[in-house]
This record gives C-alpha cells, structure tokens and sequence, in this order.
C-alpha cells in the first residue's frame, strides 16, 4: 500500500473494533493516525465476546487480524487512557485537545505480573463486569494492547503502600506519574465512540440487581468466555450452579419508549448464539427465547433456522415482563404466550436480559459546530460541519462485519480532507 | 386445528375507538407487556393484549362482548410499562363506552348522551322542560285523580309535591330501565356467544357467580388489586356508598311516607337532623361530593393515572354537582321559616328544580351513560366467573409452541 499521495493526519476517537479498523485504513491508505482510547487497552467491546455470530469464531479472529495490522503500523500513534477534551478548527484543520491520565507503570512493562502479586488492594474488574475482581495492579485483559500493567488510581493506597514498586524489577511503576495534556493538528475526526450495555437496572420488573441469577447478554459473553471470571463454565452466579434451564428476555429494553426507542438490532443474533453456547455445555439443558419479533435478517436467518433444530430449544413469542425470585435463587419469568393468549410462568435457573446497545456518545467534548445525533442518540452519518465522521455503533446498533466494513467506506470519505 | 375462521372487520369501529379516547391503539405491536404486569389479568385468556389487537381490527362483536374489558379498573400501569405509549388502559375504557352504546336501547339514545354538543340539550333542556311541564299539569292532575299531600309541614312539597315527584321520576326512570334490562340481557347473552364460539363452557352457576361478584363489588377488592399510582379506589369507595346510603335512604323516605301510614306507624316525615336516615343521608351525602372531588382531582392532576374521555368527566361532575345541590337544597329547608316565607323561598325553589334536573340527568339517562357501569360492570363481573376466566384457567405449559421451520 502505497497510500494517496496525500499526505495528513486522522484523528480516531475510540479504539474498538471500528476505531482499530478505520486507523488501521487511514494508516494504510498513507495518514498518519492519532487514536484516542478512553480504556487502558484497545479491542473495546469486542474483547470481551466469546464468540461472533454467525461463525462461531472468537474475536482472536478477525479483532486479532486487525490488531496486528494496528500494531505493526509505523504511522498510527495509540493512546490509551486518554480522553478528548476539546476540538476546534474547521474541516481540513482541527485541533484537539487530549488529557492522558496517569497509567502509573511506564514502558519498560514486561507484563510479567509481580506487581498484581505484591498489590495488596482488590477491585471489581469492570472488564468481568464485576464477577471477578483484579488487584489494584491489574492487566486489563488477556489479549491487551499495549500489553502493559496498569494500576488503578481510585483505589490504589499510593506511595505510602509502595509494594508493587518494590516488586518490579524493571522501574516500570511511577506512582507519581501526573496527567498530560496533548494536543495534535488533524485535517479529519472519526467518531468511533461505540456503544456502552444499556443499564439494565433501570428496567422496571425484570429484577436485575435485585435476583443475583438474572444477569445481561455481555456478562453471558464473559461467562462463556475461557479467559472469563470462570474460565468458561456457565453458571449461577448464586451458587455456581450448572444451566438445567435458561431463558432468553429479548428487548430488555429496547424497543421500549421507556428505555431506548430503538431496536438495539444484534440482541436476536446474540441471544441465538448464547443459546448455543449453553447448549454446547448442557446437553439437558432447556433453553428459553422470549421474543416480541425475531429479527434476522438476510443470511442470519439460517442461523436462526439451524438454532430451531435443537429440540430443547423453544421459541416464545410474548415480551417478559416479570421476573421473580424464590429462596433457592430459581426464576420464574412470567409472560403472555401471544401465539397461543394464555398465561405463561416459567422456572429457570438463569435469565439473560438481552440489554440493548445504547449510544456511548454522550461524555462531555466541548467541540466548535455540532455534532448531530438523531432521535436515539446516535451521531447522524454525515455531520453538518465537513470532516467529522461517525462510524460503526456511534452511528447505530450494527454487528462487528459490518462495522467493520464501515469503517473502511469512512475512511474514503474522510481521505477527502487530508493533505494540501 | 386448521379451522377458517372468518372476521369481519370493522375499520369504522377502530376510527370510533381512537375518537374516545384510545387515540394511540395502532401503536401497540403485540409485545404483551400489559398483560403481565396486570394484577387484575386472568391466567386463562389474559387482558389487555387480545384486546388490542382486536381494537385495531376493528373487531367489534368481539370487543362488545368481551367481559375482560370490565375486568379493568384503569390503574393504568399497562399504559405507563408500554414500551409504544399505546396506553392499553385507555383503549379499554373507550371499548367500555362503545360496549355501553352498542347494548343500550335505544341505541341512538346513547350515542346522543355522550356526544358534547347534546349536552345542553339533553342533559338539562329536555328535563328541564319536562319537570316544568309536570309542575304546570299538576293543577289538571289534582282534580282528576285523589292525590294528596301527606305531609303538610314538608316545605318542597308545597312546590313539588311527593306525589308528583315520585309518579315522574318513578316513571321515566323505569322507562329507561326497561331498556337497561334489554341491554343488559343481550350484553350476557353476547359474552356467552362469544365464549361458545371459543369452545369455553361455564364452570360455575349463576347464583354462586353472584354471589361472589357482590362481595367483590361490596369489598372492591379487585380494585385494591390495582396498583395505583394515583389511587382511584378510595375516591370510588367514597362515591359507591355515599351514592349506596343516599339510594337507601331515598327508598325509605318513600315507604316512611306512603306505607308507614297504611301500616298505621306514624310517619316521621320529613325527618330531622337527628333521625338515623338524615344522619346516614348526611354522611352518604358529604362521602359522594368528597368521592367526587378526589376523583377530579386526581384526574386532572395526573395523566399517568389515565385519560379521562368526556364519558367520564359529564358523569363524575353530574354525581358532584347532584351531591352539591342536594346540599345546598337541604340547607335552604332549615333555613326558611316555614311560617314566615320570604324571597329565600324562591331561591330555594329554584335550587330544588335544578337539582331534580341534574337528578334526571343521573338516574333516567343512567344506561345511556358512564354511570351503566354499574350494571355492566357487574353483570359482566357475574359472567367472569360464571365462565370460570376469574378462577386460574389454564396456563401455558412450555413447550408449547416450539415453531420448527418447515
């Protein structure tokens, strides 16, 4: 790849899947590329699957192909841990202003862990969403980039604990180090700010928080995943106890007014391939899909059609609205089986919420223009002020195929402001 | 079960719905939030789901004679939990109002007393008109027939006299009851149509259905079941015994005035302060204009707890301001020296004839109005558990409905 000949600079903001994609373009289409990371590692939520649907493959394909192209590219610079605070300048000149906070291990980081040995502190690790928990000196991930520690600063003790600093044998921990403000000159923006789960607690019967067994579709993913807080068993989180029965809860907020008005468009696709995974380890095991409208469309459908072949695999149509828990910390979801307009109560042990994709944009920027989102929340695909563009699920709910193709016509397009 | 069964559509019907009240019907897609988080839904055939599907295609038969509908006491938490702001809880109560309108007979009646612009006209005009009418035959009516006033000291009887005021309202109440009963028979024999058609087969007799349906009408247990945001069961329990005692009380008035004298028990007539019937009416009274003020204030205050239609806004003011005028009306009788009369008698006089017209309002245009609830609410209460759709039912074992691709 020799690139355009036009030489500039993209500015990509969020490093999951569409943000190493489109960086990854940029870089290979000749730009140079600063890419801002809120989290201390890129792969975003990607990272965190067990398996992409239809295939069944795990994300060290496809996010591992594009992470090594990322890694391996001389002219994309990463940022990890940092955050735009400001943008100014018109199309085909910004200015950005990004504050890196303080990761306090540097890189001279080998990854070989002795710090997390001697760190005396525990905290939920958010990458489990809480079903595990990290030391203080935590590596955010198996497959992290950069494959670096890092040490939590809202509870790490500091200075006067010191262990980790002791422990490393290579001065890597500066628990002094202080937040930076960087500021870089880019002809373009790619909006890559993804999606975060919505908060399922805000779904009013459907008991989450309250019944431990009731958990979202990203903790399933976490649950099956083998570097996961179980090392891939799926579970009860009340007793560890195996899946003999299990329900899906689709639309667990989304399509709802109350919550996101929009179809959150994966959630069917997901839940059928957790349906899999739950038959892949239970043999016995009853799975349960509780559905307003099954959306799969164009190809997915076969895998929807493959999923039907499993005689312990059962289809309802007719929204959960109720969920409640009895002392052994057994479910019984509640519904109206619409097809057949009776009353329908079923024990399970586990319930899935397929918590919809809501749109993560929302962390304050000050920018020069707007930046227009629409009735959702999403960032409209072509911006009023030229040269910034949204791609992936800043833009709607999509799947990783296509975000990743996305990414690719963004690029194209923002190429249009680079160079002279 | 392959079975062709036929529909009949009516597009107009869903129009007619969306006009009173469920303006938001076509939004539902089906999901069946509402009938889960119903506390008052049968397990069998739960509600209101089925009813809104039914509303969007306009399938009236269906609607009219569907006794789930009545099964609703609107605590409307179907409406806040619909993730389409449907608002399942108000299409229901339309459905009530049209289910009101199609048994009443005569049908054009009905549609007439719930139409705004005839408010004037038939509300207040044609009584009007009519209570005057009675008032100027009453010299006519004197010579003809024996009538006599049995209690000289009863102030309004000087105006209007018992004898008058118990043949008209008796007269055109009973009129319009003969209509109520046609309507009510047919309502019945609709609903056990329907649920022949579904294959269903009472499971309880009539006389123990009735039984229980008073007791939950006396309780209004089903509606603690609701789970308010906006309590509407205190204001109806205050209205349905404040109505309840003044209904009592009026029955007594009568038969202490006509009957007790045959008997030879003299009359007490017209009673005072202190005698039981004017302590149960006085409370009976204060209960029904508390009642009603509550409502109409909840209402007004809150759309959560439901959007109230025309149907119920003529009907809470019309039981208001019968409650007030009655009042005021009383309050006239003690304060006008029955020897003395003054100009105050006039005022008196003038506030009595109103509060019969808004009487007349309530009570002969009764099955014509919201106020039939209280007979079609109960008789399809009655059929509920006649048919047995109150008592469990049965419920959806999984798998039940494993859709296989063909």
């Amino acid at each position: 790849m020799s690139g355009t000949g036009r030489k500039g600079k993209i500015l990509v903001i969020g490093g999951g899947i569409s943000g190493i994609s489109a960086a990854v373009e940029a870089g290979e289409a000749g730009q140079e590329v600063v890419l801002v990371e809120r989290n201390p590692y890129v792969g975003g939520r990607v990272a965190q699957m067990h398996q992409y649907f239809p295939k069944l493959c795990p994300p060290s394909c496809g996010l591992e192909i594009n992470l090594r192209r990322f890694k391996t590219s001389p002219r994309i610079r990463c940022l990890t841990l940092s955050e735009i605070q400001s943008i100014s300048g018109k199309p085909g000149s910004y200015r950005a202003v990004i504050r890196r906070n303080p990761r306090f291990v540097n890189d001279k980081c080998t990854a070989c862990g002795a710090c997390a040995d001697a760190c005396p502190v525990e905290r939920p690790d958010p990458y489990n969403f809480g079903m595990s928990s990290t030391k203080a000196a935590y590596l955010p991930c198996a497959m992290a980039y950069p494959m670096q520690f890092a040490i939590d600063g809202t509870v790490c003790t500091g200075a006067e604990c010191g262990e980790c600093v002791s422990a490393c044998a290579y001065g890597a921990i500066e628990l002094d180090m202080k937040p930076e403000t960087i500021e870089v000159e880019v002809q373009a923006v790619i909006w890559a700010t993804g999606w975060d789960p919505f908060d399922a607690g805000k779904i009013e019967g459907l008991g989450y928080g309250v019944h431990q067994n009731v958990i979202t579709n990203m903790m399933m993913e976490r649950l099956a995943a083998v570097d996961g807080p179980t090392g891939g068993r799926i579970q009860r989180p009340s007793d560890q106890k195996g899946i003999e029965s299990i329900a899906f809860v689709q639309c667990a907020g989304s399509r709802d007014e109350n919550y996101l008005k929009h179809c959150s468009g994966v959630c069917c696709l997901a839940s059928l391939k957790q349906a899999r995974y739950v038959r892949e380890q239970y043999p016995d095991a009853e799975v349960y899909i509780f559905y307003i409208d099954l959306r799969t469309p164009g190809r997915l459908e076969d895998f929807l059609v493959a999923t039907q072949e499993d005689a312990k695999f059962t289809l309802v149509k007719g929204k959960v609205a109720k969920i409640t828990e009895d002392a052994t910390g057994d479910l019984e979801v509640v519904a109206e089986d619409v097809l057949s307009g009776g009353q329908l109560r079923k024990k399970v042990d586990l319930v899935v919420l397929a918590t919809g994709l809501a749109p993560a944009n929302g962390r304050a920027v000050q920018i020069d223009g707007d930046l227009q989102t629409d009735e959702h929340g999403f960032f409209t695909i072509e911006q009023p002020m030229g040269g910034m563009f949204a791609v992936g699920c800043a833009k709607r709910p999509t799947d990783v195929a296509t975000s990743v193709r996305d990414a690719t016509g963004v690029v194209a397009k923002a190429l249009h402001f680079c160079g002279e | 079960m392959s079975q062709a069964l036929l529909l009949h559509p009516d597009r107009s019907f869903a129009e007619e719905l969306i006009a009173c009240g469920g303006g938001d019907l076509k939004k539902c897609y089906q999901c069946a939030t509402c009938s889960v988080v119903c506390e008052l839904s049968n397990v069998g055939a739960p509600f209101p789901r089925k009813e809104m599907i039914w509303a969007q295609w306009g399938l009236k038969n269906r609607l009219v004679s569907d006794p789930d509908v009545w099964l609703c006491h609107q605590c409307n938490d179907c409406s806040t939990r619909c993730p389409r702001g449907a608002r399942p809880g108000d299409v229901l109560a339309a459905v009530r109002q049209k289910s009101v309108e199609h048994h009443a007979v005569p049908n054009a009646l009905a549609r007439s007393v719930n139409q705004v612009k005839f408010y004037p006209l038939l509300l207040l005009l044609v009584p009007g008109v009519l209570l005057a009418a009675a008032l100027v035959l009453r010299g006519t009516l004197e010579r003809i027939l024996p009538l006599g006033e049995p209690h000289e000291s009863a102030f309004y009887a000087d105006f209007f006299p018992h004898w008058l005021l118990i043949g008209f309202f008796s007269t055109f109440t009973a009129l319009s009851f003969v209509g109520l009963v046609f309507g009510l028979v047919r309502f019945w024999r609709g609903m056990a149509a329907a649920d022949r058609m579904d294959g269903k087969e009472p499971t309880i007799g009539v006389g123990a259905s009735v039984v229980r349906t008073v007791k939950s009408v006396l309780l209004h247990d089903r509606f603690a079941k609701c789970t308010d945001r906006v309590s509407r069961r205190s204001s109806h329990l205050m209205a349905f015994y404040g109505f309840m005692a003044l209904f009592v009380v009026t029955v007594w008035a009568t038969i202490d005035l006509y009957l007790l004298p045959m008997l030879g028990v003299e009359s007490l007539y017209p009673f005072n302060l202190l005698h039981p019937m004017k302590i149960v009416a006085n409370i009976g009274g204060i209960l029904l204009v508390m009642g009603c003020v509550k409502a109409i204030v909840d209402r007004s205050k809150s759309r959560e707890s439901g959007g109230s239609s025309s149907f119920d806004w003529t009907f809470v003011w019309l039981l208001l301001l019968v409650g007030i005028t009655g009042f005021v009306t009383e309050a006239f009788r003690f304060a006008v020296d029955p020897v003395q009369r003054t100009a105050l008698e006039y005022a008196a006089y003038s506030i009595y004839f109103v509060h019969l017209i808004l009487v007349f309002g309530l009570l002969v245009y009764l099955p014509y109005s919201k106020f039939a609830h209280i007979f079609y609410r109960t008789v399809a209460m009655i059929y509920a558990e006649h048919s047995g759709r109150t008592q469990g039912g049965e419920r959806v074992e999984l798998p039940a409905v494993v859709e296989k691709a063909s």
